[in-house]
């Protein structure tokens, strides 16, 4: 998990970007007030910013999707996998009990998670597959 | 000599599996801490995956032409081509995000080929899910370019590979 890029509604998209680019975060959280009040990712990047030409000063709130999904800390992973897995989500922010955003979880952060619980199927492999021999060596 | 784990048929003798690369000189504890879930990492093919072809582009297209290919096919990436199978480079959402916004003012303008990643690291469909995994988290690929024999390639993402996984943990727990 890790710890969202939090802007506020009237941030121009240019100083979102910025924000992203710099902490290497696919997503952005819109706050207003204290409260979470959207999200913009990369995909509303694409979709809604630069297919249309709109211009990097155009403020967030604009072009955030509002009223995202979340998750609660204590969710399972399970929720989170079924999540991204039936809308599409690679970023769902995860909140605390008073509705106060405390971090997002990501797809890659899960993969991450299954890779740890396999280590020697996944760390130990060759970094090319063709590497593993098909025939016995020698003679 | 069979695989525990993949079910490889080795040279009798053999430390570890040809396949798999899983230490065979040791038998104990094996059947306690293996599942299913580590036979399907090793032994099933990126191809059992749905294929998810991939949205091609060829590299002189125009960046606004590559974000309107992957708003159109709902894609995270477009795969760029010489027009055949050839994989040249792939340009994703993080190229556009990090290369391409509020850097480059006119994306009509700018070639593919400018911004694209070359070199692509890509794998077959018949590679295991294991490599798949492997390219995910120790190289942070969120998408993976799939060469396939006589077809156009097929890209699988973080999510395809979840959705995979998360069935059969499903089963798991069942």
């Amino acid at each position: 998990m890790r710890s969202p890029v939090c802007v506020s509604k009237e941030t121009p998209l240019n100083k979102v970007i910025s924000a992203m680019q710099e902490k290497k975060r696919g997503c952005a959280v819109v706050m207003e007030r204290e409260k979470m009040a959207g999200i913009f990712t990369e995909r509303d990047l694409l979709t809604r910013v630069l297919e249309k030409g709109l211009p990097l000063t155009t403020l967030v709130e604009k072009v955030m999707t509002p009223n995202p999904d979340f998750l609660k800390m204590d969710a399972s992973i399970a929720e989170a996998i079924k999540l991204m897995s039936g809308k599409g989500h690679r970023h769902i922010p995860l909140v605390d009990s008073e509705g106060v955003i405390r971090c997002f979880v990501s797809a890659r952060d899960i993969v991450d998670y299954l890779a740890e619980h396999f280590p020697y199927q996944i760390y130990n492999l060759p970094p090319e597959p063709h590497l593993i021999s098909t025939a016995a060596e020698g003679a | 000599m069979k695989c525990p784990y993949c079910g490889f048929d080795n040279i009798a003798g053999s430390d570890t599996c040809d396949n798999c690369q899983e230490d065979l000189s040791s038998r104990d504890g094996i059947s306690a801490s293996k599942g299913k879930i580590e036979k399907v990492l090793m032994s099933d093919p990126i191809s059992k995956i749905p294929p998810h072809e991939a949205t091609c582009i060829g590299a002189d297209a125009s960046v606004l032409d590559a974000v309107k290919k992957m708003n159109q096919c709902q894609s995270g990436c477009v795969v760029v081509t010489n027009g055949g199978d050839e994989i040249r480079g792939i340009l994703t959402e993080r190229d556009i995000l990090c290369r391409v916004a509020g850097k480059i003012a006119d994306l009509s303008k700018t070639k593919i080929r400018e911004v694209m990643t070359a070199n692509v690291e890509t794998l077959d469909e018949d590679d295991t899910l294991a490599f798949a995994l492997h390219k995910m988290s120790v190289h942070r690929f969120r998408n993976i370019a799939i060469r396939r024999a006589g077809k156009p390639p097929a890209v699988v993402s973080i999510l395809d590979l979840l959705k995979y996984l998360s069935k059969l943990f499903s089963e798991k727990t069942a």
